[in-house]
């Protein structure tokens, strides 16, 4: 791990713990430990008492496929409590192969800097000519100055030195790590980018072994249906999915289903906009594309949350705008999702007379208007007129607003909801709910809600109804189970894609881990590992003060139903899934502190003993 | 006779040309016949997309599931269910995530 004090402008190389490699494997699980450790209660995330952390997993940068993948953790400016962004490309791989598994920002920087590594080589350089450029021109720029292509960056755009919580930091142009604020905190430390260069290598422990694994691996994904649909469209095909279901985010979720998808199919991206395939580090499956409007725009992405969020959300259907809006983001440095709440947010307030178009610098905010969209998102990323009201997030932006603003702000812990209305999708609402990290659906990835067949969901998670996405029985032991097994692909650093449901589970990772990394772990240790971390978690947002009444979901999904589509009359009725959510995890129904007994179960004695929270003993024994 | 909405999603979409469409059929149907009738009207290609195979929760399963008024029917296992007249159909895959 290397250590940079920003303030004093010094650094040193530190060792993980092994024991910590054991307990909490590495990339978000050794980043938890580490946040929790350094950053006390009560900091302001956008001061220099946060820390900034970046860290690739254990298996990032190795043998096995798919293993891109890093998370940057800090203090979230957006929800106050923890807060992380997982993004692939190939950054984190190559901090490997610079000999590096984590880095450790402390203090701030007193003018704009990018930190340069090579191997043991260390350098923290001026970034002032950077600063105020796009993501491309300080790429490109870095890299003139380095004098090489051959180096991987990861820098913010002007929507993070603006510390933007809804800002994203970005890498390999268009990979995005663009959830809780992590932006805005390296932002606030005038880091504007990191760029490392590696010439270490990565472990193989036996090589002949290794790529007969690579062989079998590579088989079966061939021969899965599921892989070749994946890797033909990418996330792009969930919008058809997602319509089918009724889940929508249209107009602010005050929809959820359109009578005519065609225009916004992955069929039309792919025949009218991609180019050309385009893969993350060592990944057999290559869901991502370059892509192209007219001869203007070039570009490369596209994900399902971002047609979501910059199309139906903000009563958008023209594929276009979507595909330009995208590249204004990753130029920026802005989270589509956030921005996309935002901007719909803004538009609802619009529809309901909260918001005018004199408080929105004249601009149209009728639902859709294509240029309306294009332009706010320039005025987030630079905080001008209404965009530094947005720039804040929806949660935010509706406390400034006032006047039933707040009922209008889908968000959960103050971080937008992604594109999939929980009102089709149960176990989904649960997992936003109870995030460590506010509003997220990738901490539970609960598809099985949707594809698991009765008999799985009865022998994994008790009942049937674990699988019939309008039943709200089971949920809460899918929910945590999903969240214990979800969490290994980002301690690993392996992408979700690859996991998915197969590979997700423990005793298929416990044979991958020795082909990338000297160390075994038996399933059940994994299993520990995974619940041991999404409880340390929980441990940061409590001292923070968060507790059961933080669990909860826009008002929204639990009063009013969607009037049409295939999820029509349901909504979400979240305090039974809690309950039982806090049964599965061993928490305390009232409070949602987990229970002495779990934490000493799990290790995490010393974690808990530091919270005032647990001094008073009113948690022994209780359920 | 009724009248069945049928709504296609990924390749399905592109191989019938249309993202969805009302259907005159005789009600009530099974979803063997449901899918017969699909089969005629859109040929092999669409018989060998619905009939792809995955691996899902460590099971074989087929690729695509059939949503019937928004509930899911365990994809091709259960052909005896029957759909009536104004259901909506759907087709879609096993896709999650975001």
């Amino acid at each position: 791990m290397l250590v940079i004090d920003l303030s004093k402008g010094k650094w040193e190389f530190e060792k993980i713990p092994k024991k910590w490699t054991r307990d909490f494997l590495g990339g978000r699980g050794i980043n938890s430990k580490l946040l929790f450790d350094s950053v006390p209660k009560g900091v302001n995330p956008l001061e220099p008492d946060n820390t900034l952390i970046i860290g690739s997993g254990l298996l990032t940068g190795t043998v096995v496929p798919a293993s891109s993948r890093f998370t940057i953790s800090a203090k979230s400016p957006l929800t106050g409590g923890l807060g992380d962004a997982n993004s692939g490309g190939f950054f984190g791989p190559e901090m490997c192969f610079a000999g590096l598994d984590h880095l450790l920002f402390r203090g701030k920087s007193s003018n704009p800097v990018y930190i340069f590594i090579q191997d043991e080589r260390v350098e923290i350089r001026d970034a002032s000519p950077f600063w105020g450029r796009t993501v491309r021109e300080a790429d490109a720029l870095i890299k003139k100055e380095l004098g090489t292509d051959e180096v991987q960056i990861l820098l913010i755009g002007p929507a993070g030195e603006n510390l933007s919580p809804i800002a994203s930091v970005m890498n390999n142009l268009s990979r995005a790590a663009a959830r809780g604020g992590v932006a805005a905190v390296m932002g606030s430390k005038n880091i504007k980018a990191i760029a490392v260069k590696g010439s270490k290598g990565t472990f193989v422990r036996d090589k002949d072994r290794t790529f007969a694994l690579f062989k079998e691996i590579r088989d079966s994904l061939d021969a899965d249906s599921w892989f070749r649909m994946f890797s033909r469209a990418g996330t792009t095909g969930l919008t058809e999915n997602y319509n089918g279901l009724g889940v929508m985010p249209i107009r602010n979720f005050q929809e959820g289903h359109l009578r005519e998808i065609a225009p916004l199919s992955s069929g039309e991206f792919l025949r009218h906009f991609a180019k050309k395939r385009k893969s993350c580090f060592h990944c057999p499956i290559q869901c991502s594309h370059y892509y192209s409007v007219g001869t203007e725009w070039s570009e490369e992405g596209l994900e399902y949350e971002s047609i979501g969020a910059l199309g139906p959300r903000c009563g958008n259907f023209d594929f276009a705008t979507i595909l330009k809006a995208n590249a204004l983001c990753n130029r920026f440095g802005l989270d589509t999702i956030g921005a996309g709440d935002a901007i719909g947010f803004l538009m609802e307030c619009h529809q309901r007379g909260l918001v005018s178009k004199k408080d929105a610098d004249g601009l149209d905010l009728s639902w859709g208007n294509r240029e309306t969209i294009l332009k706010l998102l320039q005025k987030i990323a630079f905080r001008e007129g209404i965009g530094d009201l947005l720039a804040e997030g929806s949660a935010k932006a509706a406390e400034r607003i006032g006047g039933g603003a707040e009922k209008l702000a889908m968000h959960v812990k103050g971080q937008a909801i992604i594109a999939a209305d929980p009102r089709g999708l149960k176990a989904w609402g649960l997992g936003y709910a109870v995030s460590s990290r506010g509003a997220c659906h990738l901490r539970a990835l609960p598809v099985a809600e949707y594809s698991a067949t009765p008999e799985i969901a009865k022998k994994l998670w008790g009942t049937e109804s674990a699988a019939d996405r309008f039943a709200h029985l089971g949920k809460g032991k899918l929910v945590r189970w999903c969240e214990d097994m979800r969490v290994l692909s980002d301690a690993l650093g392996l992408c979700r894609f690859f996991t998915r449901t197969t590979f997700l589970f423990p005793e298929q990772l416990a044979k991958l881990i020795p082909y990338g990394f000297p160390m075994e772990f038996t399933p059940a240790e994994l299993i520990a590992s995974g619940e041991r971390i999404n409880n340390l978690e929980r441990l940061f947002n409590i001292r923070e003060g968060k507790s059961r009444k933080d669990d909860t979901l826009p008002e929204r999904f639990l009063t009013e139903s969607l009037a049409e589509g295939p999820s029509k009359g349901n909504l979400v009725d979240l305090e039974p899934m809690l309950d039982e959510y806090y049964e599965a995890r061993e928490w305390d129904r009232e409070s949602g502190y987990p229970l002495l007994a779990t934490l000493h179960r799990l290790g995490l004695q010393k974690e808990m003993g530091s919270l005032k929270q647990y001094k008073t003993g009113h948690l022994h024994g209780k359920r | 006779m009724g009248n069945v909405k049928v709504s296609y999603a990924n390749r399905l979409l592109e191989i019938t040309g249309k993202a969805s469409e009302t259907l005159d059929l005789p009600t009530p149907l099974s979803l063997r016949d449901l899918i017969r009738h699909l089969v005629e009207r859109y040929g092999e290609a669409f018989e060998k997309e619905l009939n792809l195979k995955t691996s899902e929760w460590g099971q074989e399963s087929y690729l695509y599931q059939f949503f019937v008024d928004g509930n899911r029917i365990p994809a091709l296992q259960n052909q005896d269910f029957l759909i009536h007249h104004q259901s909506e159909v759907a087709m879609l895959p096993l896709l999650g995530g975001g």
